[in-house]
């Protein structure tokens, strides 16, 4: 079990598998392609979660939280299926894009619909996430009143 | 007639439109048309003074800090009344959100939306911009500048579009169950994407592009909570990542790259009561 109590029950502590990677686009697309992600990863955990569970946030132990463990293993396995992952879905959009008419190869932005629903897609899998227990951040988070209009990170 | 060239010649949203749009969607707007005209305002005026320069920057901050953060507002209007460009708005409106919100809309949108459609002579943008002040130089700079176009006004309603489309909210089986944006719900403008999804007008400074990726990279950091399995721990990110990469290509990228490296650990956190002893 990896959540203890101690003796008096007053401390309470918790072993979380975190696993973080760096994403990136085609070095002369612009950088909206990259803020955008991690604003809506931002909206779901700056606006709800924080909000809602301030009080347990306030109580961590800063200097007692320490990352320790790393797990090998994980980090393999997390980069292995994420790579497939994204030629799985190279393979489907580029297949799509052709189905579409398609000689032309270059990226074009999909209808606000299509935007839309793609960000709606991710924002609910967030929610999924964190229904289950998971925490996601985009960790080059400015904090709040900050200056949003520089390029990030 | 495809949906992309349908965008490109599509026209600015109307002031009526715009009035759909909740509050904070509609200081998104706002602010994302005063971040794409801002660089402008140097290149039209190099020789501005400093404290020009500085106030029209301030707009497009505080009009995106207001968007995004509502809850920051109070030191978003502190802010504004140290930035001269805002202080009538400022004074002028209620001290809590109405006063962010109306100096993003006042000072910052509207101006710059219609300012950059309404483009004329670059020639005569210093000149206009010398002759007043404060906010009224940021929209005559803007206004004279020269590069009303298709492109400026298909990025504008290609916001507008977006932001209508996400504020209606929406419930199918593939979206699932969303809420409807109401006046209170924040929207960061960085949410839209790139600031041309068609690309820049013809003709714009170099030095007023938008910032390219380079080799700038994102870190996605996903906590898993006790007794999940490694496994499971990956397909979770894998999913998230497959998701954020269709977002990518949505918005017009030609998707995601993932570095070599990757990072997991365990994390011990302790919480503990912070009010003294139990």
């Amino acid at each position: 079990m990896s959540e203890q109590y101690s003796r008096d029950n007053t401390k309470r502590e918790t072993i979380r598998k975190s696993t973080e990677i760096e994403l990136g686009t085609k070095p002369d697309e612009p950088i909206g392609l990259l803020s955008a992600i991690c604003a809506l990863v931002q909206k779901v955990f700056h606006f709800k979660y924080k909000r809602e569970h301030v009080h347990e946030i306030e109580h961590i132990d800063r200097e007692e939280a320490s990352s320790s463990i790393r797990s090998e293993q994980r980090e393999q396995l997390t980069k292995d299926r994420t790579r497939a992952t994204l030629a799985d879905n190279q393979r489907i959009h580029d297949a799509k894009r052709l189905a579409a008419g398609g000689a032309e190869l270059k990226p074009q932005p999909a209808s606000p619909e299509e935007q839309a629903k793609a960000a709606a897609e991710l924002e609910a899998y967030i929610l999924e996430l964190r229904a289950k227990g998971y925490t996601v951040e985009a960790p080059d988070d400015r904090p709040p009143g900050t200056d949003p209009d520089e390029p990030r990170p | 007639m495809s949906d992309g060239r349908r965008d490109r010649e599509a026209k600015l949203p109307t002031e009526e439109e715009l009035s759909e749009l909740p509050r904070w969607a509609r200081v998104a707007y706002a602010a994302r048309c005063a971040r794409r005209v801002r660089p402008l305002f140097k290149h039209f005026w190099p020789e501005a003074p400093e404290e020009h320069i500085e106030a029209v920057d301030n707009a497009c901050r505080l009009s995106a800090a207001s968007a995004a953060y509502p809850a920051a507002v109070a030191r978003a209007a502190a802010a504004a009344r140290t930035a001269a460009i805002f202080t009538a708005a400022y004074d002028a409106a209620n001290p809590r959100f109405v006063a962010a919100a109306a100096v993003a809309r006042s000072a910052v949108a509207y101006a710059a939306a219609y300012a950059a459609a309404d483009a004329r002579s670059a020639a005569a943008a210093a000149t206009a911009a010398r002759s007043v002040t404060d906010a009224y130089a940021f929209a005559y700079a803007l206004t004279e500048a020269a590069y009303a176009s298709s492109a400026s006004d298909a990025a504008a309603r290609r916001d507008f579009n977006l932001l209508h489309k996400l504020a209606q909210g929406a419930a199918s089986a593939d979206w699932g169950e969303r809420t409807p944006w109401t006046d209170e719900t924040p929207v960061d403008p960085d949410l839209l994407g790139p600031l041309w999804p068609f690309g820049e007008p013809e003709g714009w400074p170099e030095e007023a592009r938008e910032p390219r990726a380079g080799d700038r990279r994102i870190r996605i950091k996903l906590t898993a909570p006790p007794h999940v399995s490694d496994e499971e721990s990956a397909a979770a990110m894998a999913e998230l990542v497959r998701r954020m990469d269709d977002l990518q290509r949505a918005m017009g990228g030609s998707g995601l790259i993932i570095d070599d490296e990757a990072n997991a650990f365990d994390e011990r956190l302790v919480l503990q009561p912070s009010g003294g002893g139990a």
